[in-house]
């Protein structure tokens, strides 16, 4: 990938409102993927970091901003223009046992995928099938099991190959490993980024866990309570956030051999969208926030914008 | 010697009976000081949770536990019966398991659960029962724990139910706190809160804690001493300190390898471990790890090892 890779993904001030919600979920937020790029997503629960994905692929209807898919509008699109959508991006949810039939078999569910794709005969279906199986990492013998048969970590490869089945060049992957044991993690992390650079494929990732995110992503976004709070390369998020909430997420994450030095704590739980604080939104749980540091006074009332800079914050007063 | 705060040796977990009996958890021993936080790691199926849940009298129907010693705090309950062993504990364990919204009861006042506590093990009349709830509440960190008191579990957020699952354990003065992948439903942040808390009690009040988790790293930052099984047995057995340079087990170091951290390089892919752990009630013979160790040898096949100087290990040096 390189600077000038061709734009795959772009959001431009979407902003999401679920009906009889009393609050935007998602606040104008701005994210520009290049072919070939792969960018974290990454907050608390609530956050709105899922339901950006799910404006995305239609499942859920933004109210506000632009969405366009390799330089095509498809803002709430509806009919046949959904239909590509769907088959340009798809999702990798969680929990396989969710996202798979439990009565029927591995190579149904992939034929199944890749009749969206063109009809195949029998022989040239049974390769196809092969071939996705072997992309995961999984051998044909797996065509005729069904999901109670399969390890964790394998339905999570079968969701994955199906989810390949339609040739699509964006993949969504919803906290893709938060239900493998880390020795599974491990595996379906690595496949990921295999397929990557194998297939050249898009990656709009999504999880609470730095370092799976870390491991799986070149640029990093931010969310807190619906909005983007830093978004950046990951190397430089990682050795210096700039945002008194990137740093707090980055320091929860557990170190083998333990911490040095002490944590930062954040005051409270997360705030709830509905009840949005004014101003900075994270600014009652914020270590630098007004009730802290006494001329922090402005982060009661002005909302802070993401600045211009290559590796941007949105905060009155950025970690020095 | 002092008495141990928990103590159980070759502690065997079976379900079923006669020929359809299997047997999960095999000949573990473990043993948690006063004041000491040991941790228990292992992947889905090892037996880690059984193996706590065999030591605190919490097994599920239809399991059952044979073992050659069985203490809590010195006190023997392989010949208690099952009131006795319930009076032993009562009001000196506090449990916390991964999912708090299933262990707390929806139709009812969060308070009124806390007060059960301190009215059956701590003798409280019901207004002194529900001053210690909103001081226990108050301790783990609620805030405006006069209101939140009154409160249904649904009003909470996961962080806060968990904190109240701690809380709840505080309702007496507890020697032990058993927590069962305590911050896995939870968010980082949150998560990172509760294993304070945790450490904070072990260091303040000198509360054993027994921790159960998939999450080694998690393991390593708090706990002193560190238990690792592989298939109903305990591979290694090492202080905490030691995991991420000293470990020796084959297993320790890929399941060590295998966590995505912080520090990593990027360039390389993280350790895979191939294959999957054999059905704890079927185990192969020589060592159940033999299939999947990237050291594997002749002797490893055939001859099981034993757990020798904290590793069950025939290469490991």
């Amino acid at each position: 990938m390189t600077e000038s890779a061709p734009t795959m993904l772009q959001l431009d001030q979407v902003s999401i409102r679920y009906p009889g919600s009393p609050a935007d979920v998602v606040q104008r937020v701005d994210l520009t993927i290049p072919e070939g790029g792969s960018l974290g997503l990454v907050g608390e629960s609530g956050s709105g970091k899922s339901t950006v994905a799910r404006a995305i692929v239609g499942l859920v209807a933004s109210t506000g901003g632009r969405i366009a898919l390799a330089g095509r509008d498809v803002t709430n699109a509806r009919g046949a223009d959904l239909a590509r959508v769907r088959t340009t991006v798809q999702m990798v949810f969680q929990d396989p046992n969710a996202s798979l039939h439990p009565r029927m078999a591995v190579g149904d569910a992939l034929a199944e995928a890749v009749s969206v794709r063109r009809k195949f005969n029998g022989p040239d279906l049974d390769a196809e099938i092969a071939r996705l199986l072997d992309l995961v990492g999984l051998s044909p013998r797996f065509t005729d099991r069904f999901p109670f048969e399969l390890s964790g970590g394998q339905r999570q490869r079968v969701a994955i190959a199906r989810s390949l089945a339609v040739e699509p060049r964006v993949i969504l992957l919803d906290e893709p490993t938060a239900s493998l044991d880390v020795s599974v993690q491990a595996t379906v992390l690595n496949l990921l980024r295999e397929l990557r650079s194998e297939l050249g494929l898009t990656y709009l990732a999504i999880s609470h866990d730095l370092a799976v995110m870390r491991y799986l992503c070149d640029r990093i976004a931010v969310m807190e309570l619906g909005s983007i709070k830093e978004i950046g390369p990951a190397s430089e998020m990682f050795a210096a956030p700039r945002h008194h909430y990137t740093a707090a997420l980055i320091d929860a994450v557990p170190r083998l051999g333990g911490r040095s030095g002490t944590r930062i704590v954040l005051r409270g739980d997360p705030s709830d969208v509905a009840d949005r604080p004014s101003g900075c939104s994270f600014h009652l749980r914020c270590p630098a926030g007004p009730d802290v540091v006494a001329d922090h006074e402005r982060c009661r009332t002005e909302v802070p914008e993401l600045d211009d800079d290559a590796h941007s914050v949105a905060c009155h007063f950025p970690v020095a | 010697m002092t008495d141990a705060a928990l103590e159980i040796s070759d502690l065997e977990v079976s379900f079923g009976t006669g020929k359809h009996r299997t047997t999960v958890v095999h000949g573990v021993s473990l043993r948690v000081e006063p004041g000491e936080i040991v941790g228990v790691v292992g992947e889905s199926g090892s037996g880690k949770t059984l193996t706590a849940m065999a030591a605190t009298d919490l097994l599920p129907a239809g399991a059952s536990r044979d073992a050659s010693v069985w203490r809590f705090r010195g006190i023997d309950l392989l010949a208690a019966s099952r009131s006795a062993r319930a009076t032993a504990f009562g009001g000196k364990i506090g449990v916390v398991f991964q999912d708090p919204m299933s262990s707390l009861n929806p139709a009812r006042r969060v308070g009124a659960q806390l007060a059960d506590t301190a009215r059956q093990w701590g003798r409280r009349s019901r207004s002194e029962a529900r001053d210690d709830a909103i001081d226990r509440l108050r301790r783990v960190r609620i805030a405006a724990p006069e209101r939140r008191v009154d409160d249904h579990p649904h009003e909470f957020s996961g962080g806060m139910r968990q904190r109240t699952m701690i809380a709840m354990g505080l309702m007496t003065t507890p020697m032990l706190i058993v927590a069962d992948e305590p911050t896995t439903a939870l968010d980082v942040t949150v998560q990172a809160d509760v294993m304070a808390l945790i450490a904070e009690l072990n260091q303040q009040e000198g509360t054993a804690v027994l921790l159960v988790s998939h999450n080694i790293a998690l393991v390593s930052e708090v706990c002193h001493r560190v238990v690792v099984m592989y298939a109903g047995k305990i591979v290694e057995e090492l202080a905490a300190d030691h995991l991420a340079e000293h470990a020796r087990h084959p297993y320790t170091r890929a399941l060590i390898g295998s966590v995505p951290t912080l520090e990593a390089d990027l360039s390389r892919p993280l350790t895979a471990i191939d294959g999957v752990p054999p059905d704890p009630g079927q185990l192969p013979a020589g060592c159940a790890f033999a299939a999947r160790c990237p050291s594997v040898t002749d002797r490893c096949l055939i001859e099981t090892p034993v757990l020798v100087n904290g590793v069950a290990c025939w290469v490991a040096t």
